[in-house]
């Protein structure tokens, strides 16, 4: 019966998470009034570009690999 | 010998002209500034520092301004200043080096734009070419936002010369709310005449359909952001983007109606193009970052955060369009917070709202979701997890 309760009580608590009021903050990413880009700048070298995407991917693989871990644990 | 000239333009700039002379005093060999029709002591400050002051009437052509100026300059080099800009300390170093080397014809420098004068450390970056060799061919078109013609990159290999990129910095205010509308809508009409002199250019259509949505000419604007994205129909299976001014443009077409896109445009391949030609454009990972979290998904939505912040600290994100630096600080932070909390992981969310509660910007919204998970704690008897002690 306890561990009935403890399980309803979990389920509970995952709807009240989903469902509670919170403030977030989703403005357009650009400014109220958007700047523009620079048309005489140029993209990175390619060579920098991959790197940095290379390291932007392994960061975004990373963060799944540990929350994959988190959940096996 | 001339070796650098700064070179600048200005019209009624007396309250941002004293700051960016300052701040290149003792680099220059030469300091050049064109006054465009001033009424104010422009002039009059710009010769107390020592510029060479020339007049170049107002033709509605800030390239021919420019132009003008290049005309005037006798250095190897010039460095192209805007009087809303200051070069930061630090610089002069690598200003110094940039100048010795043989083999490159211009650099890109970084820029800082900030988008409150008094938050120094609130911007985002943006690469800018402004350190180029003094070469006739050399020089800007565009009525507004010039840019090289031809591009600086064909100069530079057919001279057997390489486009560099340098640390040397600009920091630049000229964003800020207070004096951004009066840009746009002097902006808008510089875009109208520049398409009417030379219709259909890219940068130009997506510029002018971003103008008119932030002055809230949305009918109009979303047509000619339309009317760009047209260009995009043929490119499509292209493996690198003809232009970075795509990114902007995927940015205002992530926010049309679908009904509203040209034919051959789908949502799908909007986000595809994202992934595939800008992953680090920060305004599009926000974008995709919000949809995520509108459909349920927080989980995505959470790891996306984390690499915006993770490119927010590193500066490591996309420096070819300008963006509110909020998406990689205080805003990321915030929606990671609620991520968190809507997975259950109470004790993470609350660590990111107690990280801003010392926020200008999102201390008092941190500080309302802090109750919300008190309540929840309350009702549900949850306590908070206690660090676990460090052995050894």
């Amino acid at each position: 019966m306890k561990g009935h309760y403890r399980k309803k009580s979990k389920k509970a608590l995952q709807v009240a998470c989903l469902s509670t009021c919170l403030v977030t903050a989703w403005a357009a990413p650009n400014y109220a009034c958007g700047p523009s880009g620079d048309p005489c700048a140029v993209p990175e070298p390619a060579s920098s570009t991959l790197a940095a995407v290379g390291v932007a991917a392994a960061g975004v693989a990373a963060i799944f690999v540990h929350k994959k871990t988190l959940r096996k644990q | 010998m001339v070796r650098l000239s700064v070179c600048l333009i200005a019209r009624n700039e007396e309250q941002n002209l004293p700051r960016a002379l300052k701040s290149i005093g003792g680099i220059a060999d030469e300091v050049i500034v064109t006054d465009t029709g001033s009424t104010d002591a422009t002039a009059h400050i710009a010769a107390q520092f020592g510029a060479q002051v020339h007049h170049f009437p107002w033709c509605d052509d800030f390239s021919a301004a420019r132009n003008f100026t290049l005309d005037q300059a006798r250095g190897q080099w010039v460095l192209w200043l805007d009087a809303d800009e200051e070069l930061l300390p630090g610089s002069d170093e690598e200003l110094t080096r940039s100048l010795e080397s043989d083999q490159v014809l211009a650099y890109n420098v970084i820029r800082q734009d900030l988008v409150r004068s008094d938050r120094l450390d609130l911007y985002a970056q943006m690469w800018q070419l402004r350190l180029f060799r003094l070469d006739p061919d050399l020089r800007f078109r565009g009525r507004c936002h010039p840019q090289f013609f031809p591009p600086v990159h064909e100069t530079a290999k057919g001279k057997g010369l390489s486009v560099g990129t340098s640390t040397i910095t600009l920091r630049h205010d000229g964003y800020v709310p207070a004096v951004l509308r009066s840009k746009l809508e002097r902006g808008l009409r510089l875009l109208e005449l520049e398409l009417h002199d030379r219709p259909g250019q890219f940068y130009y259509l997506v510029e002018y359909g971003r103008t008119l949505l932030a002055l809230e000419n949305d009918e109009r604007g979303w047509a000619v952001v339309a009317e760009a994205a047209e260009q995009l129909v043929p490119v499509l299976n292209h493996r690198t983007p003809f232009s970075s001014m795509i990114a902007p443009l995927l940015e205002c077409l992530l926010q049309l109606p679908e009904d509203r896109f040209p034919p051959g445009i789908t949502m799908n391949t909007l986000l595809d193009l994202s992934e595939r030609w800008f992953p680090r454009a920060a305004p599009l990972l926000w974008i995709r970052a919000k949809r995520e979290f509108d459909n349920g998904s927080f989980e995505e939505a959470e790891g996306v955060l984390r690499l915006l912040l993770e490119m927010g600290r590193a500066h490591s994100y996309d420096r070819s369009v300008s963006f509110n630096p909020a998406i990689i600080g205080d805003d990321a932070l915030l929606n990671l917070g609620a991520c968190l909390l809507r997975q259950g992981k109470m004790d993470e969310a609350e660590r990111c709202f107690k990280g801003l509660l010392k926020s200008d910007t999102r201390g008092s919204e941190a500080r309302s979701n802090l109750d919300a998970i008190g309540r929840l704690r309350r009702d549900f008897g949850v306590r908070r997890t206690r660090p676990k002690a460090k052995h050894g």
